[in-house]
């Protein structure tokens, strides 16, 4: 299991089509992936939309991603590249 | 996520009443967007038919999806198709789907029942969010189960099976929809979100004497489908989840009420007023099979048979000419001589499965409606026209037409009538050729030019709902203003005062179809304006006739002279208030 924390940098925050991207890159992986916002327990599903726009993480909120299974390796990397890309938005 | 925490203990909601009686059943929460029933519950042994139904509808639903996301691509880009996006992750989610098969599964719910519960969680999670942007993603859940659960439907062949025999129906409205679409024989209740006393639904509700409760705000949080009801329609409460005691007391409440029913039935004697004037009452009817009732509770005819109904019997198709004129036929042969006045179609504020292309977004009652929308689809108002004049070879029927603001729109009605006859003369068809046509006064414009209105129709009906909300410019179904919508308020008397004076010195038959002509005071006041001919829902029938037997003409029309005095709503009411206790001293 690792864990990494990330501050979500797009301008609308974690919104519909971010989670849209998210979640079609963490439905690619056999891993086990969960989000939490920082300081908040409870955990949501990363590959579940319902869950992620749940968090209603606007932008510069921090989230803590945590990754357990096989690939969980190449999946955190995919998720900090998407996040960080800011989902591929403009800027 | 987490199940939702609810409160299930015994709790007593307080409304208003807008239909007598008081029943008690299985609540029933009706979805918002979607015009049937289905089942609550299904058989241990249907489980896995059930399973297979649900995933048949997601790939249906999928399909949908993608099939509007390749449109939205084609004409406006990529950038637009995320939206589409975000429904189809949601309806393959994988935390809803475990969560709507694990209630199929152990709970044994209908699918339909499984994805709203499961969704509901969901939902309310969502509302009580404080970031706006993310709140409104509750609506997108919302349009992805309300997709897959008509997909379901569609998908379902097993019709009322799975329904208890004892609904109370939970709705935040009560539209027209509501009560035609579904069994009625099971429908014991109605728990209504908004006010509003004067919408389709309940007219009907109270025709078929089924106990109603509106205005009751909070009904989503309190009450969950399966819950048993207690609706007294009568002091407007709703008991919810009550105790075995209770249920108890209020049985015998239902039983003693199911008798006085029989005795209201069958009085079909002429009703003269004290001073032996007669007054004649007609009964207003929704649905083809209120008409032997209306008959039956000493209706003098059909003061106004809608025929909006006609019109949503079949949801997949428009209604043909004929299954219209069978319709019509029927209705001739039962009045049996009596009069029929057939409104032709009117919708507008109503929703309308295939009429809803033609209605578009802003069918309001300031919109395209009544004659307005006849008017603009001739061929639909000639097939009703043509079934109609076939219809009255067998019996008295008259047309009228609603929404009539302007007399060049008569013309043009009666333009189309005549063009219809001589179709049917051409093909050998028989109708009658005397047909009466007449025409609704329900716009201020049509009462201020009533005396050019006149030499164009055969009789008046006036629709007493809409002029109201018209002449006060107060929508009936806001509740904001229902302090508005003011039978009493002198504008209106003043209104209607207008009309029967115009309508005698032109010598025209006029007709008051609208709920105040039951309230035993405004028929009063419209006896006392001259006004002879009443039309009503069918149960207010034996009252009102009960009453005008004790009023005199005389007396009614010095209360009217009295009541246009006044210049204020208050000062209407507080004269009519100490009429009324006079009256009861005296009496």
């Amino acid at each position: 299991m690792i864990r990494k924390t990330l501050r979500i940098k797009s301008e609308l925050g974690l919104h519909a089509r971010a989670a849209a991207k998210l979640v079609k890159l963490t439905s690619q992986f056999e891993s086990d992936i969960k989000l939490s916002r920082t300081h908040v327990d409870e955990q949501v599903d990363a590959k579940s939309i319902l869950g992620i726009l749940l968090m209603a993480a606007a932008q510069g909120t921090e989230i803590e991603v945590m990754i357990d299974g096989k690939d969980e390796e190449v999946a955190m990397e995919a998720v900090v590249q998407l996040v960080n890309d800011r989902f591929g938005e403009e800027k | 996520m987490t199940q939702s925490k609810r409160d299930l203990s015994p709790q007593e909601l307080s409304g208003v009443g807008l239909s007598p009686g008081v029943s008690i059943g299985t609540a029933y929460e009706v979805e918002p967007q979607i015009v049937a029933l289905y089942p609550i519950r299904i058989a241990s042994d249907e489980v896995t038919r059930e399973l297979k139904r649900l995933r048949a509808a997601l790939k249906e639903s999928r399909l949908q999806l993608e099939k509007a996301r390749r449109k939205l691509e084609a004409e406006l880009g990529k950038e637009h198709s995320h939206i589409i996006d975000a429904h189809l992750l949601i309806l393959e989610d994988p935390l809803l789907l475990e969560e709507i098969e694990r209630k199929i599964q152990e709970e044994l719910q209908s699918p339909e029942r499984a994805v709203r519960e499961a969704a509901e969680n969901w939902i309310s999670a969502y509302r009580s969010l404080e970031d706006p942007f993310f709140r409104e993603r509750g609506s997108d859940v919302e349009e992805v189960v309300q997709r897959l659960i008509f997909n379901l439907m569609e998908l379902d062949s097993q019709g009322h099976e799975g329904l208890p025999e004892d609904l109370i129906l939970v709705v935040s409205e009560a539209s027209l929809f509501l009560l035609v679409e579904y069994p009625l024989e099971r429908v014991k209740g109605l728990v209504v979100k908004r006010g509003g006393t004067t919408s389709h639904g309940i007219i009907i509700a109270r025709s078929y004497r089924i106990p109603v409760v509106a205005g009751i705000q909070n009904l989503k949080e309190v009450i969950r489908t399966g819950d048993t009801l207690i609706v007294d329609g009568t002091s407007g409460m709703v008991r919810v989840r009550p105790s075995e005691r209770e249920i108890r007391n209020y049985q015998a409440q239902v039983r003693k009420e199911q008798k006085i029913q029989p005795e209201l039935v069958g009085d079909t004697s002429p009703c003269l007023t004290s001073d032996g004037q007669r007054i004649y009452l007609y009964a207003n009817v929704e649905i083809d099979s209120e008409v032997p009732l209306g008959l039956k509770l000493g209706g003098g005819g059909i003061g106004l048979f809608r025929t909006e109904y006609v019109y949503m019997k079949d949801k997949q198709k428009p209604v043909s000419e004929e299954q219209q004129f069978k319709i019509y036929k029927h209705l001739a042969t039962v009045v049996a001589g009596r009069p029929a006045h057939i409104r032709t179609l009117d919708f507008g504020g109503e929703r309308h499965p295939y009429f809803s292309p033609i209605l578009g977004e802003n069918d309001t009652a300031l919109g395209l409606r009544g004659i307005r929308l006849s008017l603009r689809y001739p061929d639909i108002y000639r097939e009703q026209i043509r079934a109609i004049l076939r219809g009255s070879a067998y019996g008295n029927l008259k047309i009228v037409l609603p929404m009539v603001s302007d007399v060049d729109e008569v013309v043009q009605a009666r333009r189309l009538i005549q063009a219809a006859k001589e179709e049917l003369l051409e093909e050998g068809v028989a109708f009658n050729e005397e047909i009466e046509v007449g025409i609704m006064v329900e716009v201020p414009a049509a009462v201020i030019m009533l005396e050019s209105l006149c030499p164009h129709v055969d009789f008046l009906a006036v629709g007493t709902n809409d002029l109201i909300q018209y002449t006060l410019a107060a929508s009936r179904t806001d509740d904001r203003i229902a302090n508005l919508f003011k039978p009493l308020h002198p504008a209106v008397l003043k209104s209607l005062y207008r009309v029967a004076q115009v309508a005698a010195a032109e010598g025209v038959l006029t007709l008051i179809c609208g709920e105040v002509a039951s309230h035993p005071v405004y028929a009063r006041l419209l006896i006392g304006m001259g006004f002879r001919h009443l039309s009503m829902s069918p149960f207010a029938i034996p009252e009102v006739k009960g009453r005008l037997r004790e009023i005199s003409c005389l007396e009614a029309a010095e209360m009217v002279e009295e009541v246009l005095r006044q210049a204020t709503l208050e000062e209407v009411e507080d004269y009519v208030n100490e009429f009324m206790k006079r009256q009861k001293t005296t009496v």
